[in-house]
């Protein structure tokens, strides 16, 4: 399969060509050579006719000649009177005479009275038998060849006898008789049944003959080749004119086949261009199709151009307000190298648009737009997020400037809006970032000068790195969820009462294999954020339940304590889980819980409280005075316990305030029926300031630090009271 | 194969009659009727002499000899006026009767005497063109053929012959075409071909 368009063209229009000069080859071949063959018949008859009037000729003399001698009335008497030798005689004289080949005599009877034996011996019996005195001419057959016989009647005046002269027809008459042709003939002569030679003319002219039942014949013969030899240089320039009139086509053809394709290649290749995304024109000259097509394929591209340019508008600008969005501000970030990148939120802009519509909305990033293009002239300004611009600049600004400009009362239609926006700046330097990562860190200090409610914040690659550090510390702390290789340890709990060791508090820890024990603030928070709180509490019960059983069975009969975040106080699958699994291991535990997280689904919560009181499970107000205490709240869950946050309890020992609300809060708490748990208990002072105020427990490092089972176990045995030391101030008297 | 002659008919009748006549017709090969041709009858116990019915004339007129056939009985004497305005030299090599009359101008004549029954062909000397028979026969029973190539040989007597049919041209040896023939009372007629040379130039033919 011939694939380009040219050689295609070529091959026909040669092959065409090559087709029909191999039909008109043959054909003027075949005609040359019947015109060869034509001519050579042609001469061949001349030459026959030729021969015929030389065998005419030749026979007439001869006839004269015999009928001289049959006439001479001498030599009739002789024959009359059967004077032999006279007879002889004569006619010795007369073939001398008439340069005959051979000749005879014969009586009218048959008898031999001169002359050739042989030739009596071929004509005696014709002529006895012919039915004519008149003088008769014609071939014989002899044994050595062919003659031409003429035989005259020797009449006195009836037939006494024949005069006989011949010719012999041998190589030498052939020879002149071709001689007399115009082209070199081979001729001959022969019975006529002789068969033809193949690949020669030939022409058969039949010779009278004495005896007409043998036929014989002048064959006149021309080899083909032969004849064909004087059209050989006419053959051989008509071949050469087709091979070259062949070669001709095919040029002509590529020619015209380049003529052809030489616009369509080009249009490929502006195609090509086209797809691309290329702009390109053809040119084209002349005004045929391929011209018309080229204009027409620029009329195309310019469209598309106009089209693309179009569509690349909508794709790098914001629909609502025009001004550039996100993918141009890429687009611009990768072609420059700016010096700042600012990325400015509207704040409130969800309330902004629930109140005013989108309309104002946009209009109030349109307005906020205006003023960084107001402020910085020079600078690229973006809609990167409904409620976020980026700005560009390619030098320092006046950031006290900027933010005035932006934070102001703005005109928005018909209204004037007081517009509040916090900047995000981001200083590439040196930097080398992709657009997407420069504008995600102006974003970042963005998201920091919101949450820390500043004007702006700058990015800093140390809290991006807390953030990526975090993200990795989230992960892994799911893998150590799961693993189970969170360990709990507890922080005993003294009993003022009894003046013993009487309760614990489960404190999860997080040995890190690189990092060492993680701030059970910080793991706790990832796990809060990334909902782990579930999995953490239910591996931390667990354990629990069967520490407990531990500490039983070594007999120390304890109640321990488990944080319960406010978030699975609402997830009821959660608490029915913590239920049975609770039940399932009969024990004392306490769930320690916030009020924060009654207060936020109060339903809810009071409601599994209720059910974890139903079930004999103890609860405890945890963090109590940091939180927002109300006493409404306080007054409804039915706690056995409250634990004063230890930010009040460090206190105590100076400040008079504190201790106030310290001894009020343990009154308040023994009013409600409820035991008070001192949390940050670390000096004995401490411990016996509490103590004077009636408090009912008291955990702390001057207690206890947390510790793991087995030393807990350890220290449950070797306590005593007495170690926790005693006050080192005067106790006012309660 | 002398004679080509095909007798058709035959002798049908044995009855004794005193004399019977027979008709013979005479073609050539191609079966055209033959002029010029003698038919004699010799019977073997021989005929009565022929009477001379003088004269006899062979003439040269218009460069030929006329008649072409000329019959006369043996021992008939033929005159030769020439008739022409030129001379003629009459000859001939015939066994039956060789002669020459040498040159004699128009208005002359010779006579010779014909003895022998035989042909005598005669010619002249110095016109080749010109010839004439003579036919010299010895027998009571003969005729000439005419255009119809038809004779009737009347009263002929009973009892054995020989029919002898003449024709110049014919390639019989010496022309003549020999029938044996018994004769007993009518005879049916005979019909008889014979083989007969061209001659282009020949005066006579048939």
């Amino acid at each position: 399969m011939v694939r380009k368009l040219s050689t295609r063209l070529t091959v026909v229009y040669g092959g065409l060509f090559g087709l029909a000069l191999c039909l008109i080859g043959p054909l003027t071949y075949t005609a040359v050579r019947s015109y060869a063959r034509e001519s050579v018949q042609n001469e061949m008859s001349a030459t026959a006719a030729v021969f015929d009037r030389l065998w005419k000729v030749k026979s007439d003399t001869l006839q004269t000649n015999a009928e001289l001698l049959s006439r001479d009335f001498g030599f009739i008497s002789a024959m009359a009177t059967d004077d032999r030798s006279t007879v002889a005689s004569a006619f010795a004289n007369l073939r001398q005479r008439v340069n005959a080949d051979t000749g005879l005599v014969l009586t009218s009877d048959g008898q031999l009275l001169a002359g050739d034996d042989t030739l009596a011996k071929g004509v005696e019996a014709l002529l006895a038998e012919s039915d004519t005195l008149d003088t008769q001419t014609g071939v014989v057959a002899l044994g050595d060849g062919f003659y031409n016989v003429v035989a005259a009647p020797v009449l006195a005046p009836d037939l006494k006898g024949w005069i006989v002269f011949a010719s012999r027809l041998d190589r030498k008459a052939m020879a002149d008789l071709e001689a007399l042709s115009a082209i070199p003939l081979h001729a001959m002569v022969s019975a006529g049944d002789a068969e033809e030679a193949a690949q020669t003319i030939t022409a058969n002219t039949p010779l009278p003959t004495l005896d007409t039942r043998h036929q014989v014949v002048l064959r006149l013969s021309y080899p083909v080749a032969k004849a064909l030899d004087a059209y050989k240089p006419l053959l051989n320039l008509l071949l050469a004119i087709g091979v070259l009139s062949l070669m001709a086509v095919v040029a002509a053809s590529l020619v015209l086949a380049r003529h052809l394709t030489k616009p369509v290649t080009a249009l490929i290749e502006a195609t090509a261009a086209l797809r691309d995304g290329r702009a390109t024109q053809v040119q084209v000259k002349g005004e045929d199709e391929m011209a018309q097509l080229a204009a027409t394929f620029n009329d195309m591209a310019v469209s598309i151009e106009e089209r693309e340019s179009d569509i690349r508008h909508l794709a790098t600008h914001e629909i609502a307000t025009g001004m550039p969005n996100s993918k141009a501000a890429e687009a611009y970030l990768s072609e420059t190298s700016p010096a700042i990148l600012i990325c400015v939120g509207l704040q409130h802009y969800g309330h902004l648009r629930a109140v005013w519509g989108a309309g104002p909305a946009h209009a109030a990033m349109r307005a906020l737009s205006h003023a960084v293009t107001t402020n910085l002239p020079e600078a690229f300004v973006a809609r990167t997020g409904p409620d976020e611009l980026l700005i560009v600049s390619q030098s320092e600004i006046d950031l006290n400037a900027l933010l005035k400009d932006l934070n102001r009362r703005h005109e928005i239609g018909e209204q004037s809006l007081d517009l509040i926006a916090r900047l995000g700046l981001y200083y590439p330097h040196t930097d080398v970032l992709p657009p997407t990562a420069a504008i995600e860190r102006a974003r970042i200090a963005l998201d920091q000068a919101r949450s820390g409610k500043q004007p702006f914040a700058v990015y800093s690659p140390e809290t991006h790195a807390d953030m990526a550090d975090a993200l990795r510390l989230t992960d892994e702390l799911h893998s150590a969820i799961t693993a189970g290789v969170l360990s709990v340890h507890y922080q005993p709990k003294y009993n003022y009462r009894t003046q013993t060791l009487s309760g614990l508090e489960a404190l999860v820890r997080w040995n890190h294999p690189q990092r060492g024990m993680v701030s059970p603030q910080r793991f706790v928070t990832l796990a809060e954020e990334a909902g782990y709180i579930p999995d953490l509490t239910r591996h931390v019960l667990k354990t629990v339940l069967a520490d407990q059983k531990t500490l039983c069975a070594n007999g120390f009969d304890v109640d321990i304590s488990v944080n319960y975040s406010g978030r699975l106080l609402s997830d009821d699958a959660f608490n029915a889980e913590t239920l049975s699994m609770c039940q399932a291991h009969p024990g004392r535990i306490c769930l320690e819980i916030t009020e924060t997280a009654v207060i936020e689904d109060p339903d809810t919560g009071l409601k599994a409280i209720d059910r974890f009181c139903a079930a004999g499970i103890e609860i405890s107000i945890d963090d109590f005075g940091t939180g927002l205490s109300s006493l409404s709240y306080l007054k409804m869950i039915p706690a056995h316990e409250l634990k004063i946050d230890r930010a009040f309890i460090s206190e105590i020992e100076q400040g008079q305030r504190d201790a106030l609300l310290v001894r009020s809060t343990i009154e308040l708490a023994h009013s409600l029926g409820m035991k008070v748990t001192a949390e940050g208990v670390e000096t004995p002072t401490s411990l016996a300031v509490l103590a004077a105020m009636g408090c009912d427990m008291a955990q702390g490092y001057g207690i206890a630090r947390p510790m793991p089972l087995d030393a807990l176990l350890a220290h449950l045995a070797s306590f005593d009271a007495r170690s926790l030391g005693e006050p080192k101030m005067e106790l006012r008297a309660s | 194969m002398k004679t080509t002659l095909t007798v058709i008919g035959s002798l049908l009748c044995a009855t004794p009659v005193v004399a019977a006549d027979l008709r013979v017709s005479i073609t050539d090969t191609s079966g055209k009727p033959v002029r010029d041709a003698v038919v004699t009858y010799e019977p073997a116990a021989g005929s009565a002499p022929v009477g001379i019915k003088a004269p006899y004339v062979m003439a040269q007129r218009d460069m030929n000899f006329t008649p072409y056939v000329l019959v006369v009985p043996a021992g008939a004497t033929v005159s030769f006026p020439n008739q022409d305005a030129v001379s003629h030299h009459v000859y001939s090599f015939s066994p039956a009767r060789k002669f020459q009359l040498p040159l004699y101008g128009g208005g002359l004549s010779r006579s010779l005497t014909f003895p022998t029954a035989g042909t005598v062909a005669i010619g002249c000397n110095i016109h080749d063109s010109m010839q004439a028979y003579i036919r010299v026969i010895d027998t009571a029973f003969y005729a000439q053929t005419d255009d119809k190539g038809v004779v009737t040989l009347t009263n002929l007597p009973n009892g054995a012959g020989d029919l002898v049919i003449w024709h110049p041209m014919s390639s019989a040896k010496g022309g003549e075409t020999h029938l044996p023939l018994s004769v007993q009372g009518p005879i049916k007629p005979i019909s008889v071909q014979l083989k007969i040379r061209r001659m282009a130039h020949a005066g006579g033919g048939y």
